[in-house]
């Protein structure tokens, strides 16, 4: 910038900075312009205006901001003529141009059915299991039962024990990607013969609610069976069932994203360590809420607790099962009584049970002893009062009565399907010889019923703010939480919340020490 | 002279126009650890067990055997000496509905308010059926401990341990909770289970029926009330109820140690906490039962301890995000914008001087669609509550949320005094009449001056309260022409005898503005923000600063109109000359264009959002926004003002402002007549314009003006007014915003005006661009050498 001095303006104007005014654009050189002189002038205004208008704002929540952008789907109708004969057609046909798919899928607990090794208490090495060998109380366990229980299986022919898992060529791309809505799997995972595979090869995209639901809706053997927050009200979910998939209409792959078609996200019944979890605080800020008592919530209380208030919205999802009144000629009713599987609880609208949960799970593996006097608890949730990492989460409880050898004292494996089977000829007896076949386990030919307990953590069905819990829904003498049972000395409300200092030194807070024998957190 | 009371007033009223519905037998047990109080043996009168004679247990003789109940007793507004008198309630009989309450009359017994499910309707019946001694028993009957049969009450022996004591599953006695005190004062309770409805209210639901307030944990989208809008009303009726507390946390026993809050004014110098406290054992033998922020019936606070959010609440951290926030808390309750909306219907008028067939008086309500007396199921609107100002414990006057409930009576005799309803009656029944004809009948019956009394009393909003996203947070609800503050408000429909009610003597508020019949001769109390010694940006206008303003700018257009007009036809009748001018100069400095622009654009901005916060309902840009770019902007303006100070008195540059004395009248008289004539004409600027010597007399003493006079003025008020809550002091000195604002505002208009002068004359250069282009880019063309003058 150059300055002049008075002298120098006043009368004798210096030549080099006569400018001829007429029809010329271009100022002056040595002074600056209008460009310059628009930018100080906007720096100066604007500048502070910057300053103390954006300063101070805090960070936003902005879920939307980890939500992936969903992959661009190719249409597939010129790339796959067809025609198909079996599914295992379609799938050479994939292979075709995704070559390394097969090999992908071949590593997924989709295909195998079984996890990584996991370290469980009390025993000696690290157990893999899955849902290939674990038992459950619902339809108790896949072995023996292959054909039937495989309809769900992300493959074609697994009928036996002599499955081959290293071929590609039985991967079944099509319950996932299928776009038709006519594709369905029968017995064996195989195709049923009304299938249009080629339909069904040119209508692939990324996979949607229905295609994940046609499994994980009817687990247990039917809608809203197992899961209690995962029916088929979700497949065209209102606001009012879930604000994830019904408000905002996210699909399951949103959140359960996949890294080489291996899937993000646990079942406990299943799954019992916390390796890639699905986590609120994936899109969610840890303390998400404008309400600091609120957000002192977070380190003791799964966002779950609040926001899923009750699950089967929609369907009434099963809470008993008594396989001990099967093979009665009893009038039959979905949900309540059928020969085949005994008698029956349905609950909608059902309220959680709250525990201590850190994410790990034990399990109950075949061939372990049971105390027939009390419920044996097939995957009990890990984490109790004393434990940093442990929140209070909620579960749909499936309590269930089932079979086990008197003797030797294991909940046994009765073979339901096929020929000869309990669901053919009504003999248990018959029925558990068969199953102790194919799972290996001893039977010493006395079998009685005992009760089971399973354990669903739930995680869908979530609700926003104004359907969320209360604080009247647990801290009143009528809530919903038995704090002693939970290992408080009383409401922490007036309490006061966990000290985990105190913990490690044996107490919970001025007040009682944790016993933590009770997994009990429901009145 | 006692003068009509309107709470007694509703209770009967309400008591005779809605219906009562069965009571809920649910109440409210508190926790087990709570419950601390011993079995105990109920007693009649003389000490016996009444399970032994048979007789009404007595509160006195039974507590008294622990508690201190003539303490209790002397130190309660909710039960006279006794706690048992026999009398019933007055207002529940007296057919003068202002007899005020005698407080020894009020039957009040322990159960009432210290078991779970007290049964009030047994005991209100006991009352009215004149069963004095036996009305603590009726308290009892949901207990299981007793039950009716025939004349009397029977005490179930299977109620009562081998010790004889009552056994404590069934009596349970307890604290208060909500539900004890929603018996007598009005819908409230923490039962999540049955909706809320109106159903439950009730002769005694005073702060419902006077005040629309529900004091309930339920989300108001999931009560039973037939809203208006329900669905989208995802909040509790009061977020205190949602987040557990009991009415007795604040409005807590006077003496009870647990809050116990020592006043600053006695507080030794230094200390934060006295942690001595009254033992226990001694309030549990004498707690008072007076309560914090407790009011008599006729108003009056009773209370040694004030009560207010503020005792428990800082609103400093919560309000970050609201501009000027100790502006607005020091000129607003709590409640104005936390409860801006009651949900629910609320008594609005009360006409004793039309009464019907049963001697009632004609109430008119708010909130519902059409009349309420089926409340239950009427749809309701709510109330928008109107604006009051009430001086606060602390002195400061706010502007708060009431309910206005008006009553008309006849008053006559030479004390005014009121007429008894009979009385009324009578003169009502000799066939129905005008005001004049019913006056003229009461004289008739010996009644000296007869005439009607109009009288307005506001309950004060407390409850109902919305947490911050479900409170007023919209700028625009107050700061609008259309404001919240300012909204009117219809008293009644009607006015007997066309009577203008006042303000009862003894109104918790003051009014903020005027009650007046509007055009459809209904009765409206208008608030004005200024009565209230605010003013209300965007919402108040001082008429004439705004006026005058107009004035200015209109008249600028005009002038140049009508100057730009006649210059425009002189230009078309001489011939286009050649452009001759002289060689360009050198005139503005880099400096002198960067203040010059720099304060132009501020300027036009600082209109702009000017207009926006003045204006509001113009919707020119957000509103919060606007104020916060305005004081920036006015901050850069002062900066660039300093700058330029600095620059022109540094430079000596200030001395091309200051106009020489000498000649001054006659340079400024040529140049005022050449843009009076010599313009036309096409004559030359009379002064020259150098670098040295920029601007013409004319421009000198305006300039003088602008930056001496109207740009400090603005500087000065607008950082006043930027500052209204940091030094309030200093403000109100200068007489506040009331005063500072309008004078902002007509400094604004002068310059608009300024502004369009300024850039017309602009366009007086060489050519009408060569100024503007000067500024710019420094360089200016000078008109041709003296004796050309075909310059345009």
């Amino acid at each position: 910038m150059r300055e002049l001095n008075p002298e120098t303006r006043t009368g004798t104007i210096m030549s080099d900075k006569i400018h001829p005014l007429s029809g010329e654009e271009t100022p002056v050189g040595r002074t600056p312009g209008w460009k310059a002189l628009a930018l100080i002038v906007g720096v100066a205004i604007f500048l502070p205006m910057y300053a103390l208008l954006s300063g101070g704002e805090e960070v936003l929540d902005d879920p939307w901001a980890f939500v992936g952008e969903r992959a661009p789907v190719t249409d597939h109708s010129g790339l796959m003529p067809g025609p198909y004969q079996t599914g295992e057609d379609v799938t050479r046909a994939c292979l075709d141009c995704h070559e390394g798919e097969g090999h992908e899928l071949l590593q997924t607990s989709h295909w195998r059915w079984e996890g990584e090794p996991v370290q469980l208490p009390g025993r000696p090495e690290p157990v893999s299991m899955g849902k290939k060998n674990v038992i459950n109380n619902f339809c108790i366990s896949v072995q023996s039962n292959w054909s039937g229980c495989t309809s769900c299986h992300v493959g074609y022919g697994w009928v036996d024990d002599d499955f081959d898992f290293g071929n590609t060529e039985k991967v079944d791309c099509l319950v996932c990607h299928d776009q038709s809505g006519q594709y369905a799997k029968g017995s064996g995972g195989y195709p049923g013969p009304e299938v249009d595979l080629a339909a069904a090869a040119q209508s692939v995209a990324t996979p949607t609610r229905d295609n994940c639901g046609g499994c994980h809706f009817r687990g247990g053997g039917g809608d809203a069976v197992k899961h209690g927050d995962l029916d088929e009200s979700l497949s065209n979910p209102t606001a009012r069932v879930d604000v994830h998939m019904g408000t905002h209409g996210l699909i399951c792959v949103d959140c359960h994203t996949t890294e080489d078609h291996a899937m993000k996200g646990r079942a406990l019944s299943v799954s019992v360590d916390n390796k890639n979890e699905v986590q609120c605080t994936d899109c969610h800020l840890a303390e998400p809420h404008e309400d600091t008592r609120l957000n002192s919530h977070v380190s003791a209380v799964a966002c779950e607790s609040c926001h899923i208030p009750q699950v089967a919205i929609r369907e009434a999802t099963k809470t008993h099962w008594d396989w001990s009144a099967a093979g009665q000629d009893l009038p039959e009713d979905a949900h309540e009584y059928l020969k085949k599987k005994g008698r029956f609880e349905y609950e909608a609208g059902l309220v959680p049970e709250y525990f201590w949960f850190n994410g790990r799970g034990d399990r109950y593996l075949l061939g372990d002893t049971i105390d027939p006097s009390i419920a044996t608890e097939l995957n009990p949730p890990l984490g109790d009062i004393r434990d940093p990492e442990a929140k209070i989460w909620p579960f749909k409880v499936h309590r269930a009565t089932q079979i086990y050898d008197t003797r030797y004292k294991t909940l046994m494996v009765p073979q339901t399907v096929g020929e000869g089977a309990y669901w053919d000829v009504f003999d248990w007896d018959q029925a558990l010889r068969m199953g102790a076949q194919a799972s290996g386990l001893p039977y010493s030919g006395s079998y009685d019923f005992a009760n089971t307990v399973m354990y669903w953590p739930l995680s869908h069905m979530v609700q926003p703010a104004e359907n969320a819990l209360q604080c009247r829904d647990c801290h009143t003498p009528q809530g919903r939480l038995d704090w002693q049972a939970l290992g408080y000395p009383g409401d922490p409300g007036g309490w006061g919340s966990r000290d985990l200092r105190s913990i490690s030194n044996g107490t919970v807070a001025d007040g009682a020490p944790a016993s933590g024998q009770d997994r009990g957190g429901v009145r | 002279m006692r003068r009509p009371s309107s709470p007694w007033i509703l209770g009967l009223l309400s008591a005779l126009l809605l219906v009562l519905v069965a009571p809920r037998t649910t109440g409210a047990q508190l926790p087990p650890e709570a419950r601390i109080h011993p079995p105990v043996v109920l007693l009649d009168t003389l000490g016996q067990n009444v399970l032994v004679s048979g007789g009404p247990v007595s509160p006195l003789a039974t507590c008294g055997e622990c508690h201190d109940v003539e303490y209790i007793s002397t130190h309660s507004q909710h039960g006279g000496p006794g706690l048992e008198a026999a009398a019933p309630p007055p207002w529940a009989v007296s057919s003068r509905p202002w007899t005020p309450p005698t407080p020894d009359g009020v039957e009040m017994n322990c159960f009432l308010c210290h078991t779970p499910r007290p049964a009030n309707e047994a005991r209100v019946a006991a009352l009215g059926a004149d069963l004095g001694s036996w009305v603590a028993t009726a308290t009892l009957e949901n207990s299981g401990i007793v039950t009716r049969e025939n004349e009397g009450w029977v005490w179930d022996p299977s109620a009562f341990d081998a010790r004889g004591q009552a056994l404590d599953t069934l009596l349970a006695l307890q604290g208060p909770t909500s539900h004890n005190c929603a018996q007598c004062h009005g819908i409230a309770g923490d039962d999540m289970e049955v909706p809320v409805t109106l159903a439950g209210l009730r002769s005694g639901s005073l702060l419902t029926l006077t005040r629309g307030e529900i004091f309930s944990p339920q989300k108001i989208s999931e009560s039973g009330v037939n809203l208006v809008g329900k669905e989208s009303l995802a909040r509790s009726w009061d977020v205190h109820a949602e987040r557990l507390l009991e009415c007795s946390n604040c409005h807590f026993s006077v003496n009870n140690p647990i809050y116990r809050k020592e006043s600053e004014a006695t507080q030794p110098l230094g200390l934060k906490f006295d942690s001595r406290r009254m033992p226990l054992g001694a309030y549990l033998q004498r707690p008072s039962h007076n309560f914090a922020g407790e009011t008599a019936p006729m108003g009056q606070t009773l209370s040694a301890e004030a009560l207010g959010c503020e005792s428990c609440h800082d609103p400093e951290p919560t309000h970050e995000w609201l501009p000027y926030a100790k502006r607005h808390t020091d000129a607003l309750a709590c409640e104005l914008c936390h409860s801006p909306m009651l949900y629910s219907v609320a008594v609005e008028s009360v006409d004793w001087t039309s009464l019907n067939d049963r001697g009632e008086p004609t109430v008119t309500w708010r909130g519902c669609a059409a009349g309420c007396e089926t409340a239950a199921t009427d749809l309701v609107r709510g109330v928008e509550p109107a604006v009051l100002a009430r001086v606060d414990q602390d002195g400061r006057t706010r502007l708060a949320p009431y309910n206005l409930v008006t009553s008309w009576y006849w008053v006559g005799g030479a004390e005014a005094e009121p007429l008894g309803l009979d009385l009324v009656a009578s003169a009502l029944e000799r066939g129905s009449g005008s005001v004049d004809e019913v006056a003229g009948r009461l004289e008739a019956l010996g009644i000296e001056e007869p005439k009607i009394i109009g009288e307005v009393k506001p309950y004060p909003v407390h409850h109902g309260i919305a947490e911050g996203q479900w409170a007023t947070r919209d700028c625009q609800s107050c700061h609008d022409q259309d404001s919240r503050l300012a909204r009117s408000v219809v008293l009644a429909d009607s006015a007997p005898g066309g009577v203008i009610p006042t303000l009862v003597s003894d109104a918790d508020g003051m009014l903020a503005g005027v009650i007046e019949p509007d055009e459809d001769g209904r009765m409206v109390y208008s608030p004005r923000t200024a009565s209230a010694g605010l003013y209300v940006l965007g919402h108040d206008a001082v008429r004439w600063a705004n006026l005058l303003g107009i004035l200015a700018i209109l008249s600028t257009l005009l002038g140049v109109a009508v100057h730009g007009g006649i210059r425009w036809m002189a230009a078309r009748k001489r011939p286009i000359g050649d452009h001759a001018h002289g060689p360009p100069v050198y005139m503005y400095t880099t400096y002198e264009r960067v203040w010059h622009w720099l304060q132009a654009l501020a300027i036009m901005m600082l209109l702009f959002t000017g207009i926006e916060i003045h204006a509001t309902s113009l919707g020119l840009m957000d509103f919060a926004l606007a104020v916060r770019v305005h004081n920036i902007l006015g901050f850069v303006v002062l900066a660039n003002a300093v700058f330029a100070a600095f620059y022109h008195l540094a430079s000596g540059e200030i001395k091309q402002y200051l106009p020489e004395p000498r000649g001054f009248f006659g340079q400024a008289f040529i140049q005022a007549s050449f843009y009076l004539s010599g313009i036309f004409k096409g004559e030359s600027h009379p002064f020259e314009k150098s670098p040295a010597q920029k601007l013409n007399p004319l421009q000198q003493i305006t300039y003088l003006g602008i930056l001496n006079v109207l740009l400090p003025l603005q500087i000065i008020t607008g950082v006043l007014i930027w500052g209204v809550q940091r030094w309030p002091a200093v403000d109100g000195y200068l007489g506040g915003l009331t005063f500072l604002a309008p004078l902002h505002a007509l400094g604004a208009w002068l310059f608009a005006a300024f502004l369009l002068i300024h850039v017309y004359l602009t366009t007086t250069g060489p050519t009408p661009t060569a100024n503007i282009r000067a500024m710019v880019v420094g360089w200016e063309a000078t008109e041709a050498p003296e004796g050309s003058s075909e310059a345009l």
